[in-house]
């Protein structure tokens, strides 16, 4: 957030987001998507035979989708999945871009992998035979007719406390960065750091940022301190395994302080784990900082996108099965000889050369003692050659004490409440854990506005059935943050509210 | 920011099955239209969602389990450049097409951002800054998503941002 603070280029550009409030037809892309993808064929719905697809033709199941333009927390909006297999019925529309590839070694048993799709995914549906079913997918009358399952947002839900609900209040430990420690002084810290690693070269700081870069060999530190808590990067380009590409780039790749260009470090085989978290401690012990606390992760990912010789694949894929869609051609073959040509120059751009093999692995640490274990990791990317990438923070949480905590049925109210709605409180360790899959009844019709009518604005109640106690993170305005119990709320109908457990006792409303 | 697929039971790795693409796309089908809205036509976002959520469901295999959201946006930078490029079926149909020309050689923060200042800032920029400079201010990226997303190394992506920042400011001024 400090980066916005502090920059205003960069705070107007993100102010100038052209996609603030957009949101896309999705039954546009359902329909685009039916017959390439098993869209809307999940276990949500039922099974249609003979179309190819199963798919929910009722209106009685829903996919929760995620809109990230939503301020609160966990706010989706609900999307029937009828919808996503809109104008499925009656047709059998599918085309032969499915690759056998693709299922191999895959764990899954779905709809698209019917004999209605495999035959006709065998390439050898001809463009007549992909424009009839087409003209089947639309029921033979080019009425896609999905307006009628339309599912949607049906309006505020509002918690209630269910009767299960304990009325009983506790305590929990609040967690806050210790504002004596390290982030005092960025520039002490970078200099030491820097001193460690000997990087030499002009240093540039503020009372919370500190950076350099070395005028020889381009490697660099930035120190960052924020509320109390220090993060550090580090970065070696030359051991960075698209150093060269980097190099190959005109314009300034250092700054004004940094070296032209430096001599990359081609990295060999990636290291294996052993290997790569000895290169880990190396480098923390020559930049002086301490893991003692710490326990180590090894990963491989794979490549941000493994195309690799699959792509060339992909786009054969599509060259020899185009989607039978209005607005496209429907066979390589027809197309004029300059798209060929400009498919072959892609081929050759974004293809196997385009993307080596990963040669650099991940290592994270974690620390063992932490109030949130994983919230705040490090970071380090690795060749055989040796660190090339380093975040790390510093700084410790040390506890507050125990404070006064509400209740579950306190903690609905207080969901229902203004003041705690517009300082977030967040559990890191539920991040990955939500269900978007829930049964769903499809909203009546709003009745029409009526002169002299009162505005229709349905509000529906839930019951909450279940609260539990997390240590989570809120983080105020001026970058403030602190852990303390933060209740996780839910419902039977997938709804869920995450609300801040620290009682009115143990706040300080005082503007 | 969740990049990856919420899982429901939180056990194991999820089966790439139609409910798992389900889950793909409403968590995510959004995030991918909004990043099209931003540098592609409006009417051509909804196309091209389509398109990444089709090469989703073929690649499914390859998408890395904790970066779902930043690989659909790398898939995105393709089926973009694709879409400029005019090389794919997507396309096809369209070569020749002087109107098709028209719209796809425009730079899209040409027609979609109305801030002069921002949009005068942008042009002094190369286009490979544009593209870590939009990923971290309207994608919200940084850190490994920012990297996954630019299918770089984290350290690559933090230089480059870093790098891009600074130009930014740079251009803002000048």
């Amino acid at each position: 957030m400090n980066d916005y603070q502090d920059d205003e280029a960069l705070a107007r550009l993100r102010a100038a987001d052209p996609a603030t409030g957009a949101h896309p037809d999705l039954h546009r892309i359902s329909q685009r998507l039916r017959g390439r993808t098993p869209l809307g064929s999940g276990p949500v719905g039922g099974f249609a035979p003979g179309t190819g697809y199963s798919f929910s033709d009722t209106s009685d199941t829903a996919v929760r989708v995620s809109d990230p333009g939503a301020r609160t927390s966990r706010v989706g909006f609900v999307v029937a999945a009828s919808v996503a297999a809109l104008a499925f019925g009656g047709g059998g529309y599918v085309m032969g871009v499915a690759s056998g590839d693709d299922d191999q070694g895959g764990p899954t048993t779905t709809a698209a992998d019917s004999d209605d799709e495999r035959e006709a995914s065998d390439g050898s549906d001809s463009v007549e035979d992909l424009a009839a079913s087409e003209g089947e997918a639309y029921g033979g009358d080019g009425d896609i007719g999905y307006d009628s399952a339309a599912g949607g947002y049906a309006g505020p839900v509002v918690p209630v406390a269910g009767d299960g609900l304990s009325t009983e209040r506790t305590t929990g430990t609040v967690y806050a960065a210790d504002q004596g420690g390290e982030a005092a002084d960025p520039g002490a810290l970078l200099e030491q750091y820097a001193g460690a690693l000997g990087i030499e070269g002009t240093t540039e700081s503020d009372s919370q940022t500190a950076y350099v870069t070395d005028a020889t060999d381009g490697r660099s530190v930035h120190v960052y301190a924020h509320g109390g808590l220090v993060s550090v990067d580090y970065s070696n380009p030359a051991l960075d395994p698209y150093c060269e590409d980097y190099m190959a780039e005109p314009g300034m790749m250092f700054g004004e302080d940094g070296p032209d260009t430096i001599t990359c470090v081609p990295p060999g085989e990636a290291p294996d784990e052993e290997t790569a978290i000895a290169l880990v401690k190396e480098f923390a012990d020559t930049a002086g900082f301490s893991y003692d606390d710490y326990e180590f992760r090894f990963e491989v990912f794979d490549p941000m996108i493994a195309y690799g010789e699959d792509y060339e694949e992909l786009m054969g894929e599509q060259g020899e099965a185009p989607p039978a869609d209005d607005t496209v051609d429907t066979s390589a073959s027809t197309a004029a000889p300059d798209a060929q040509d400009l498919l072959e120059r892609a081929i050759e751009e974004w293809g196997p050369e385009g993307y080596p093999d990963v040669l650099d692995v991940s290592v994270t640490a974690h620390r063992t003692d932490a109030p949130l274990k994983n919230y705040q990791s490090w970071y380090f990317g690795v060749t055989d050659q040796g660190v090339s990438y380093a975040s790390f923070q510093l700084g410790e949480y040390v506890s507050l004490g125990d404070y006064p905590v509400i209740s579950p049925a306190e903690a609905v109210e207080r969901a229902n409440d203004i003041r705690f709605q517009q300082i977030g409180a967040y559990i890191p360790d539920l991040e990955f854990d939500a269900s978007y899959f829930e049964e769903w009844t499809e909203p009546e019709p709003l009745p029409p506005l009526t002169a002299g009518e009162p505005i229709p604005y349905p509000l529906t109640e839930s019951t909450v059935t279940g609260a539990e106690l997390h240590s989570g993170v809120v983080n105020l305005w001026d970058g403030t943050e602190f852990i303390a119990p933060v209740y996780h709320l839910t419902d039977d109908e997938g709804n869920s509210w995450q609300v801040l457990g620290l009682a009115e006792d143990a706040l300080d409303f005082t503007p | 920011m969740v990049f990856g697929l919420s899982e429901g039971s939180g056990v194991g790795p999820p089966t790439r099955d139609a409910a798992w693409f389900d889950q793909l796309f409403a968590e995510h089908a959004v995030s991918v239209h909004r990043y099209f809205v931003r540098r592609a036509p409006r009417q051509e976002a909804e196309d091209l969602v389509a398109e990444v959520f089709s090469v989703a469901w073929r690649r499914r295999d390859s998408i890395p389990e904790d970066f779902v959201l930043p690989w659909l946006y790398k898939t995105a930078s393709y089926v973009l450049s694709n879409h400029r490029r005019k090389p794919t079926l997507t396309l096809l149909a369209d070569v020749g097409s002087t109107a098709d020309e028209r719209t796809r050689s425009m730079d899209p923060a040409d027609l979609v951002v109305e801030d002069d200042d921002v949009r005068n800032a942008l042009a002094r920029l190369s286009s490979r800054d544009r593209k870590v400079l939009m990923l971290h201010a309207w994608e919200g990226l940084d850190g490994e998503g920012l990297a996954r997303a630019l299918g770089m190394t984290r350290g690559g992506a933090a230089a480059a941002l870093s790098r891009a920042r600074a130009r930014l400011r740079e251009a803002w001024v000048s």
